[in-house]
């Protein structure tokens, strides 16, 4: 069962880290991505690998805007729903998801 | 794109994300193709896009997918909903994209060797769809609404 084609919003995000910290791109979508005004946001982090619950945490403090959403969401870490204590690895495609839609 | 596969008892599961609106009556086992051999019961349901949104009327709705999750995803609570229920067979086809109202953006077609189980799993992977699948959708308005 696989896909293989285009159409997230946005291009992969992805995890990165350099000698003095590094990044995570966190992709959005439906009313988080609108509230973001973006599809991604860029958190930086101060090392990897970090838990999803950290990066939570890093994403409430670097986009304060989108903090009251964030318990509602879930990570997806290359595409897969993961718990809290999952680490986030360089080079992760990362996702918050929140209630979804469908249907 | 597709996602065709097998459910671990070798009943056929297809799952497909397609850009705007499925054609009605669409691709099913209820459409010419007979279905599974032995199916006693064949169930399909149609999502249609709803020409309004409370109390405004609507264009249609856009769909937003996380690809490829969303098709996993599907797939993967086909397969589940195949070895929950004993289905003999089951298709999914959900839109991405604008789909305007009256349009469907979703079908689903479980079948099996009898109504019973084709019902509670139709319920079943809807809801499950409804909680799991990153897909999203937002109206889009009537100009000037």
């Amino acid at each position: 069962m696989t896909g293989g084609y285009g159409g997230v919003t946005g291009a992969p995000g992805g995890a990165s880290v350099g000698g003095s910290g590094g990044h995570v791109e966190v992709l959005l979508f439906g009313p988080l991505a609108a509230r973001a005004g973006a599809g991604r946001v860029s958190v930086p982090v101060p090392a990897l690998p970090l838990s999803c619950g950290a990066l939570r945490e890093a994403v409430a403090q670097a986009h304060p805007e989108l903090s009251d959403s964030l318990p509602l969401h879930r990570f997806a870490v290359n595409a897969r729903f993961v718990p809290e204590d999952h680490p986030v690895e360089a080079g992760d495609e990362v996702a918050l998801i929140g209630m979804v839609s469908g249907g | 794109m597709s996602a065709t596969g097998q459910a671990p008892d070798a009943h056929p599961v297809e799952v497909r994300i397609v850009d705007g609106p499925i054609p009605l009556p669409g691709p099913g086992f209820a459409a010419g193709e007979g279905g599974p051999p032995g199916a006693g019961g064949i169930l399909t349901f149609h999502g249609v896009v709803r020409p309004t949104e409370g109390d405004q009327t609507i264009r249609g709705l856009a769909y937003e997918t996380y690809d490829p999750m969303a098709e996993r995803m599907l797939g993967k609570l086909a397969v589940e909903a195949v070895e929950r229920f004993g289905l003999m067979g089951f298709r999914v086809l959900h839109s991405r994209g604008f789909v305007p109202a009256g349009a469907a953006s979703l079908l689903v077609e479980a079948a099996g060797a009898h109504r019973a189980e084709t019902l509670e799993a139709m319920a079943w992977y809807i809801r499950r769809m409804k909680e799991d699948v990153p897909i999203w959708k937002s109206a889009v308005m009537e100009e000037g609404g």
